[in-house]
């Protein structure tokens, strides 16, 4: 199993504990992650507004990277990212004049667009495969709150569930922990307004968090870098707003896997978190 | 008259909008919208003003700015109406038409700015383009206790990183310089 990795900016600033996690995962599992060369840039939500047609080229560029260096599938770990591959993917798939147009506008880049986005969520559960997994330490006693988010499952993504996700809870009780119902695993975090409209994401956030912890949950994970940010970085303006203690690790699911398969706990970036999952990490025993 | 159609008739021809036009006005939208409480109008009503060609309401409104972009209502329309689509195209619009003043429309160009520098985004830089464009003090020394925290956790990189030919890249942005109106501020 071989595919072309799109890390994303933030694998490699703030969130390198999810780069660091997933890499060991596929390293265990025999699947091969081959970084794009060159990659840039996928425009977040941001940048496409400035000029529309930049929502079809910024991604379009890496797709054609990933064709010209051989490869048909491309995955990528920033539910953002994922989001705006599969967009401009499926639009320039569906659509000749606009693939032309894009290709006009990122001269010396010829796409043909037959390159298959794919998430490492859905990498694992669905083409590894949940029963192959080798479970040498299951996560027994963790209750945990899997948190999909907004992008990961919307608009219409073809793996799973927009309004009941599933495949992040059976990976969850595959490596032996427990996931805690609660309303709020598709609710947005609010990150793309993180910067301008904080009172906002502040908000959304607090109701993920709120919603988790009244679920019993002893941290929440998750599969995007962006609510990393907003559950952790935020979580002190978050509990200041609600005028509560939340102390809620949260761990993007591929920490957890590693864990589950044997890696050793400091491999996977824990200290870098703001909320320290050390008092739980120890408790179950790693 | 001539100026409602040339504003559903812009919207129409935006990638998402294409398809206002099927909007029945269910409210699905506005039921699913996180954000619905911060907003004077909400999606459906926003629906309903480009039918009409308010766009002397819509583009000012802070509403498309507070958009997060989650397709909640996307997902839900019974119509299939790509609703936070049509809302991106809201904030291009309101963008070209000189409606800059909004703290998203600034993180916006801020953050363009940043990725047609390097090819890559760059969070001190687009800190420092942010709070340049916006002068948000409270906003930045709210923001300084994060930022430490950031830092001593090794979540802030010191250095951009850059595709190969920043000079080749930069040309993908070259068309949407012209485009955009030169009025903010």
């Amino acid at each position: 199993m071989t595919y072309a990795y799109y890390p994303g900016c933030t694998q490699e600033s703030g969130s390198k504990e999810y780069d660091l996690s997933l890499r060991l995962v596929c390293e265990r599992l025999g699947i091969e992650l081959r970084e794009l060369e060159d990659w840039n840039c996928c425009g977040a939500v941001h940048t496409s507004v400035t000029d529309p047609l930049l929502a079809m080229t910024l991604p379009a560029r890496n797709l054609a990277l990933a064709e010209e260096q051989g490869m048909t599938e491309i995955v990528t770990p920033c539910s953002g990212c994922y989001k705006n591959f599969r967009t401009a993917s499926k639009a320039i798939q569906a659509d000749p004049a606009l693939r032309q147009e894009v290709n006009d506008a990122i001269p010396g880049y010829t796409l043909k667009g037959d390159v298959t986005v794919k998430h490492p969520l859905y990498v694992i559960v669905n083409d590894y495969g949940l029963e192959r997994l080798e479970v040498s330490r299951p996560l027994k006693g963790l209750r945990v709150a899997c948190y999909y988010g907004c992008v990961l499952t919307r608009p219409r993504d073809e793996f799973d569930s927009p309004e009941k996700p599933q495949a992040m809870d059976r990976l969850m009780q595959a490596l032996g922990a427990e996931p805690v119902p609660y309303p709020a695993k598709t609710k947005c975090c609010g990150g793309a307004v993180l910067l301008s409209h904080t009172h906002i994401a502040v908000d959304l956030t607090g109701k993920v968090l709120l919603a988790a912890k009244e679920a019993g949950a002893d941290c929440v994970t998750l599969a995007c870098p962006m609510c990393h940010v907003a559950l952790d970085l935020y979580q002190s303006r978050v509990e200041r707003a609600l005028g509560t203690r939340l102390d809620l690790p949260i761990l993007y699911f591929t920490q957890l896997m590693a864990l589950a398969l044997g890696v050793e706990r400091h491999r996977l970036g824990f200290k870098r978190h703001i909320v320290s999952p050390a008092p739980l990490l120890e408790r179950l025993g790693f | 008259m001539a100026k409602m159609n040339d504003f559903l008739g812009q919207v129409l021809a935006t990638r998402g909008g294409e398809r206002v036009m099927d909007c029945y006005q269910c409210g699905t939208c506005s039921g699913s919208c996180p954000v619905f409480t911060e907003m004077k109008y909400g999606p459906r009503q926003i629906m309903h003003m480009i039918h009409l060609g308010l766009e002397d309401k819509v583009l000012p409104s802070p509403d498309i700015w507070y958009c997060v972009s989650c397709y909640s209502c996307a997902s839900r329309c019974p119509r299939g109406i790509e609703i936070a689509d049509v809302m991106a195209a809201l904030r291009s619009l309101a963008l070209q038409k000189g409606f800059t003043q909004d703290k998203e429309a600034k993180l916006c160009r801020a953050f363009a700015e940043t990725v047609r520098q390097h090819g890559r985004s760059f969070e001190p830089e687009l800190l420092a383009r942010y709070y340049a464009r916006t002068l948000d003090l409270p906003g930045l020394l709210r923001q300084i206790p994060l930022g430490l925290k950031m830092l001593y956790k090794g979540k802030l990189p010191l250095l951009p990183k850059h595709v190969e030919n920043t000079r080749a890249w930069r040309k993908i942005f070259a068309p949407a310089e012209g485009k955009e109106k030169e009025t903010e501020c």
